[in-house]
């Protein structure tokens, strides 16, 4: 009776016994369930692919500048055991959501720069083996870089990949996780900001491909790939690689999509 | 309950609950961290903080929402009621470092505003499984800016109990769209179903404590009513002397009419059974130092007049009372907010 007869006002100093104790239950229980979410909701998020960027670390690369097919900095790694250089393939990307030629177009002697020895400085992105360089500033010099002729593209045919276009610069480390539904605006945001899209191919070891995907003759087609990011698809094309990167020149009319509500409808790669 | 406007009226009360609202985010905040960096070693700065962020407000808006059915079943949780808003305000800051980050993360630095971004990069409306969600968030975090910067006393005065209420119920609105952000983005990335559960849990949870504080409102009016035949003079008789404890009140329903009618002093008085503030049941209020006291948020008014005691100004309706034998009779028709009218004497 004593309890019913209890009565609570905000503004009053001391609150009756029968509220103290609901409070006091209640603060108990919101506890357990905020020392609950903060443990398990972490937990239990899906396990990303993480690469690395080095945001607040700057590296020199010397090395020669490509621009063919996608923009890329051939850089000397060094001399193997028989004499032949070892070159690295990093793909080169702005700032921001830029695409490479964002930051090269402001030297105005690029065209001077492409295939010639160039000192760039950046940050470092790289996960798998597939390195990219976020360019800070760029010069040509007169340094002889003992590199040969430009690696060849060496075509190696027909395929058909299930994967999601996605690009590389998030993917390959500066967002972790840089894929999915989540991602993709910003993947659309890359993608228009003129950064070469990636096709990302995961098996079920967890082991990644990426292909680099350009049109025929070089062209960019970012645009044309833009509806189709963050998406599972499926799609064939022409594999070629080039240095250490897979180049995917996609046949626009074979891409579908895939979801757990459709069996993809694929056309048979010509 | 105050005379004049103060950016936050503190209370002893308000300190401790403010108090238990900071801890409990901070907890969140640091244990969620830790766990994240212990298993996503990589993870980046701005990810953990949408991460964290948006979990946390999403977790404070159920327990925002609960507050509500849990005092209606229960009147032991009416603290918990008391400094609703400011858990409520706290969850729309949260809500914006969220949306800010995101904002930031998946569309700032690029060829076009970032704003102009939200609305035109993903434009998959006709497909679930590709929807924009962030939109969703987006229009989420409008509601709960406009509530969050209504939710001080001079909004409730200047825009009248009822179209405050009308802004603040838009919370369910922005639950649901909060949900569908939730379903159509995160989830769909993730693999574990321990966080679709989770989801489930707190929404059917949510549904179940409104459906059962709605049953027990009905209940409450159905019992409540009275029989709309009057005596010559007018008056319905709506119970028994000995109905009403002492310093309580007895809810009546009068059509559509809801009426406290309260004991005290050995009088009987009836008034509007709506507080001015934010429409609490006044039936649910005792009388305290000569006073109908709303157990919302301790409103206060005389129960003779209808008016808050100096210098407060707050008014609702008086109705005429007269007790015949040990049967309270109430007239139907409403005063004008704050007409004196007669207590009627309990003879003993």
């Amino acid at each position: 009776m004593e309890q019913r007869n209890e009565f609570f006002i905000g503004w009053q100093k001391e609150i009756a016994p029968g509220f103290k104790k609901t409070l006091h239950w209640t603060i108990g229980v919101l506890l357990i369930l905020v020392v609950s979410a903060a443990t398990w909701i972490p937990y239990y998020h899906h396990r990303y692919d993480d690469g690395k960027f080095e945001l607040t670390k700057t590296s020199t690369l010397k090395g020669k500048l490509r621009m063919d097919p996608v923009p890329m900095l051939e850089y000397a790694l060094g001399i193997d055991s028989a004499g032949h250089q070892v070159l690295q393939s990093i793909l080169l990307v702005s700032p921001g959501k830029f695409g490479a030629g964002k930051i090269l177009d402001r030297h105005k002697g690029l065209m001077m720069m492409k295939d010639k020895p160039v000192d760039i400085e950046g940050h470092l992105i790289y996960a798998h083996g597939h390195t990219l360089l976020e360019i800070i500033d760029a010069r040509r010099i007169d340094t002889i870089i003992n590199s040969a002729e430009m690696q060849p593209i060496i075509t190696l045919g027909k395929v058909k990949l299930k994967g999601e276009i996605a690009d590389p610069k998030c993917l390959l480390g500066v967002m972790n996780p840089g894929e999915g539904k989540v991602h993709r605006d910003c993947a659309i945001r890359c993608l228009s900001g003129g950064i070469t899209p990636v096709f990302h191919v995961q098996n079920g070891k967890g082991d990644h491909e990426y292909y680099l995907m350009v049109g025929n003759n070089n062209i960019p087609i970012q645009d044309l790939l833009i509806p189709y990011v963050a998406d599972q698809v499926v799609l064939c094309g022409n594999l070629s690689t080039w240095g250490d990167w897979y180049i995917l020149t996609p046949d626009l009319n074979t891409i579908s999509r895939l979801n757990s509500y459709q069996l993809p409808p694929v056309s048979i790669c010509k | 309950m105050s005379a004049h406007y103060d950016l936050v009226h503190w209370t002893p009360f308000k300190k401790k609950y403010d108090l238990v609202i900071l801890t409990g985010v901070l907890s969140y905040l640091v244990l969620f961290s830790g766990v994240s960096l212990l298993a996503h070693p990589t993870i980046t700065i701005e990810t953990l903080i949408i991460r964290a962020t948006g979990s946390l407000s999403f977790f404070m808006l159920h327990a925002i929402l609960a507050i509500g059915p849990l005092t209606r079943l229960n009147k032991l949780f009416l603290p918990l009621l008391y400094n609703r808003r400011h858990l409520g305000v706290s969850m729309f800051f949260i809500s914006l470092i969220h949306g800010i980050f995101n904002l930031i993360q998946f569309h700032a630095l690029g060829n076009i505003n970032p704003i102009v971004s939200l609305f035109s990069s993903n434009i998959h409306f006709g497909s679930l499984s590709r929807f924009p969600f962030q939109l969703l968030g987006f229009l989420a975090l409008i509601l709960l800016a406009a509530m969050a910067a209504t939710s001080h006393d001079f909004w409730l005065k200047n825009l009248g109990a009822r179209r405050w209420k009308m802004l603040h119920m838009t919370v369910y609105l922005a639950y649901a769209l909060i949900l569908m952000h939730v379903f159509l983005g995160i989830i769909q990335y993730e693999h574990s179903p321990v966080l679709v559960i989770a989801i489930y849990i707190g929404m059917i949870s949510l549904i179940v404590l409104h459906l059962l504080a709605a049953l027990k409102t009905n209940r409450e009016i159905k019992t409540s009513k009275v029989s709309m035949s009057s005596d010559p003079d007018g008056y319905l008789p709506v119970c028994s002397i000995d109905d009403i404890p002492d310093d309580r009140a007895r809810m009546i329903t009068l059509g559509n009419q809801k009426i406290a009618v309260f004991k005290y002093d050995h009088k009987i008085s009836a008034v509007h059974n709506q507080c001015k503030h934010q429409h609490g049941p006044l039936s649910e209020g005792k009388i305290i130092d000569g006073c109908i006291t709303c157990p919302w948020h301790g409103y206060q008014y005389l129960p003779h007049n209808g008016q808050s005691p100096a210098p407060f100004t707050e008014k609702v309706a008086t109705y005429r009372v007269k007790i015949l034998g040990q049967q309270v009779f109430i007239h139907p028709d409403a005063l004008p907010e704050g007409t004196p009218c007669t207590p009627a004497s309990i003879i003993q």
